[in-house]
């Protein structure tokens, strides 16, 4: 197939006006996903062969219009005006033409061919709406295909016409839309005086940026005031502005959007005739419930409290399969490989650290499940209506609560979930304070520091505290970069409610397969590197002496005349010991020997510092490393002493200590999977390491509060 | 106040069940150009459905969908009154909304009078 064959075509549109799910009809599974260039904004592309032709299909945002406020609405106008696609498919929602068609009017004053997909039209006709096409396809200047994504239907008439736009066989007539004459000398004079500029370096049309100049578009202004032409335009703005505002009693941008919308009243009524009266429809009936003033909150924490279960327990199963599978894999590598290098980088390394990463997927999936339940259904939009004044008291978005209540779960899902914010600075917060969300693997080390350090009928107490604790740490953050790195960034929050639509199977099946591709395809590279090099710092160097030590021991042991089961035992105790002694001078444990001066005013000294490096790893890890840690010096003798009672029995630990590892495991940096995923959502460096030292610098600085405090009552 | 100055106010006062007529928007930059975006220009009817549970943000409904917004951003919004109260038989699509328990303690005793703030003076 030739080049020349291929169809370039973008698909703009309206959020919740069905454009994913007519892109998922037009392309089926032949579609990838990817980021827009330097931003987070997700990018579906696809293709769909039709008559001798490639026709490649990019879903751009949905967005309400073109202004440069959102990196939506830039990344759709961006896309058309520097990438130039053959054609813009602009789905409409014909169920609601008024709202829609201020996207067509924007559309219009690019002056580049576009074709409608009216879509949701099995809707339209259900609710009695009468639209006159031609009428108003002479109105807007262009073709109007009546489609409907969830039917199928109009699938093939949409393709046609891209085809025959293509062969020439259909073409466009000039639309209708005409601004008032005061909007059109000074539209008319802009472009005059921006036809004069040489070498204005800018793919976009003249009339387009004369109209963007007028409402102030920040992109626009930015482009023309580089320019030596600035100065001929910014005189002449100065000059006519205040007489136009003084002529009209308005300034241009709120004129412009009067007269947009007056031109859409005025096609609506020559072309549409809607039913009399509209009766109560489901939407009405539901929200009359879901966001009553009385069952509205019971009933958003109820679908919380569903969501979140269904992710961790549901999920549970599975990931119990998963770590079975892997830890089947290791035994059966362990028990037919030799006891070499490779096969302890193989198993230990990385066997266990891709298993440690896909073991999260369950929950991911599960999570975005639900997530894309919440959003395809229109519940997504409410829940932030319902909870938005809470998280507005922090200066966060209604849609902030999701990934928070998630991260009690895990980050990794968490982080993925801050998706559904469209404000960077929202959304950029957000990321910042799920770390302090305690998230579940840090459970076991509460348990075992409780366990070892406080009473029992206090165990609750703690652990509860704890986690309030943690929420608070976020809330507190969260208020704290609002008001300083991101000052004045809010979003205003003006959202629409969709009307509740059951969701496709296929965009809901088509969501968690990107979700998880993203996840995995990260785990077999980064986090798998990383797992490795963990994985190195724990086991290297290896001293020889211990070796021949711990052998000569062995063989001691085996000429004693002792009963099979004690000589097993025995040499079982010698090969926990051996390790306890390699770990001891690694790299690893020389690091957190090298840490101890850093750590020593929280009470912790070089065993806890190593704990909480291999944390980074994973949180559990930190129970693990510990058990390992202390094994030291307690061998042979010792054998029922569990690691909770040798901590409680160790004279270097005590309450206070206790209490300030577990507040310094709460907020210090989550483990790599987690890091690697944050790096992946916040999409720059700088952010990634604002991350780090900040959750380790507020661990650290809460971690020493406590413990100094505490040690002043016990 | 006088019965006509009643009549005037922004959209963060209005009762929910109201129905009203924008009169422009006074915010500045992102705000005024989302609510422009929105279709709140002069002009447009909007009608107040409900409140958060929360009592903030604040659902209305214009051009045939539904709009959130904070008070905040609704305070921006200048708007005209047309019809009081959720007595009013408008023939709209959302009659029935604005009824039926919740609608605000005042409801009975204010309900020619939709700006909550004159309800002091």
């Amino acid at each position: 197939m030739t080049p020349s064959k291929e169809i370039r075509v973008a698909l703009a549109g309206n959020p919740n006006s069905g454009k994913t799910s007519l892109f998922n009809a037009l392309v089926g599974s032949n579609q990838k996903v990817g980021n827009f260039t330097g931003v987070t904004v997700e990018k579906y592309e696809g293709f769909r062969k039709y008559r001798d032709y490639k026709i490649r299909f990019t879903d751009l945002p949905g967005t309400y219009s073109l202004s440069a406020y959102s990196p939506e609405e830039r990344i759709a106008r961006n896309f058309i005006l520097s990438e130039k696609p053959d054609l813009v498919v602009h789905v409409v929602d014909g169920t609601n033409l008024e709202r829609n068609l201020y996207l067509t009017t924007q559309i219009m004053d690019l002056d580049i061919p576009f074709v409608i997909a009216l879509n949701m039209y099995d809707e339209v006709k259900d609710k009695n709406i009468d639209i006159h096409l031609d009428h108003l396809e002479r109105l807007l200047g262009a073709h109007i295909v009546p489609t409907s994504a969830v039917e199928k239907t109009g699938i093939q008439d949409l393709l046609d016409h891209i085809v025959n736009y293509r062969e020439g066989t259909i073409t466009f007539r000039p639309h209708k839309l005409q601004y008032s004459q005061a909007l059109n000398t000074v539209i008319h004079d802009i472009e005059e005086i921006l036809s004069r500029a040489k070498n204005l370096n800018t793919s976009q049309p003249l009339h387009w940026l004369a109209i963007k100049l007028l409402e102030n578009d920040k992109e626009v202004y930015k482009l023309l005031q580089d320019h030596p032409i600035w100065i001929t335009l910014n005189q002449y703005l100065l000059k006519h502005l205040d007489s136009f505002k003084h002529l009209t009693g308005n300034d241009p941008e709120t004129l412009l959007t009067e007269e947009r919308y007056a031109f859409i009243r005025g096609a609506l009524a020559e072309t549409v005739r809607l039913p009399g009266k509209r009766k109560q429809d489901l939407t009405d009936k539901l929200d009359a419930i879901l966001i009553n003033r009385f069952t509205g909150l019971p009933i958003f924490a109820l679908i919380m409290y569903l969501i979140f279960t269904a992710t961790f327990r549901l999920g549970e199963y599975p990931m119990i399969w998963i770590e079975d599978f892997f830890t089947w894999i290791s035994i059966g590598l362990k028990n037919t490989l030799p006891n070499t290098l490779f096969r302890s980088v193989l198993v230990d390394g990385i066997i266990a650290g891709v298993g440690g990463v896909l073991v999260f997927l369950p929950n991911i999936l599960i999570l975005f499940l639900g997530i894309s339940l919440l959003e395809g259904t229109g519940y997504m939009a409410r829940a932030a209506f319902v909870v938005d004044k809470i998280m507005h008291r922090v200066g966060l978005h209604g849609k902030s609560f999701i990934p928070m209540l998630t991260g009690f779960g895990c980050s990794v899902p968490a982080f993925m979930a801050t998706r559904t914010l469209k404000n960077d600075a929202d959304r950029i917060t957000t990321l910042l304070i799920i770390p302090f969300m305690s998230c579940g693997a840090k459970l076991p080390v509460y348990t075992l520091l409780i366990g070892a350090f406080f009473p029992t009928r206090h165990a609750g107490k703690i652990l509860f505290g704890i986690y309030i604790f943690g929420i608070l740490i976020a809330l507190g953050s969260a208020a704290f970069f609002k008001k300083t790195l991101f000052k004045g960034e809010s979003e205003p929050f003006v959202m629409e409610l969709p009307p509740y639509r059951w969701p496709s199977l296929q965009s809901l099946l088509l969501q968690m397969w990107h979700k998880a591709r993203l996840y995995v395809r990260k785990a077999g590279t980064v986090i798998l590197a990383a797992s490795i090099l963990i994985w190195f710092a724990g086991n290297f160097p290896k001293d020889e002496n211990i070796a021949q030590k711990m052998n000569a021991l062995r063989t001691q042991i085996q000429e004693q005349d002792l009963p099979p089961h004690e000589i097993s035992q025995a040499l079982e105790k010698i090969k926990v010991e051996e390790e306890a002694l390699q770990f001891e001078q690694s790299y690893a444990a020389r690091l957190g020997k090298a840490l101890e001066p850093a750590i020593k005013p929280l009470g912790f000294d070089w065993r806890i510092g190593v704990a909480l490096i291999s944390g980074i790893a994973a949180k559990e890890v930190v129970v693990s490393t510990m058990g390992t840690i202390y094994s030291i010096g307690n061998q042979v003798t010792e054998e029922s002493a569990s690691l909770r009672e040798r901590l409680r029995n160790d004279p270097a630990y005590n309450t206070a200590v206790g209490l300030a590892l577990m507040v310094f495991v709460l907020l210090y940096v989550p483990c790599i999977a987690a890091t690697v995923v944050f790096h992946r959502e916040a999409g720059a460096i700088k952010w990634t390491l604002l991350y780090f030292f900040y959750t380790i610098g507020v661990a650290w600085i809460m971690a020493f509060i406590v413990y100094q405090l505490m040690s002043l009552f016990f | 106040m006088r019965a006509s100055e009643t009549m005037e106010g922004t959209l963060d006062q209005a009762r929910c069940g109201t129905l009203l007529e924008v009169q422009g928007v006074y915010a500045e930059g992102e705000i005024r150009r989302r609510l422009l975006d929105m279709g709140l220009v002069k002009g447009a009817r909007i009608r107040v459905i409900r409140k958060a549970p929360l009592g903030d943000p604040v659902e209305v409904e214009i051009n045939g969908f539904f709009l959130t917004l904070r008070l905040e951003e609704a305070k921006t919004v200048k708007v005209r009154l047309l019809e009081a109260g959720p007595f009013h038989r408008h023939g709209g699509p959302h009659y029935g909304r604005g009824r039926g328990m919740g609608r605000g303690r005042h409801r009975w005793f204010h309900r020619f009078n939709p700006f909550s703030d004159t309800d002091h003076s």
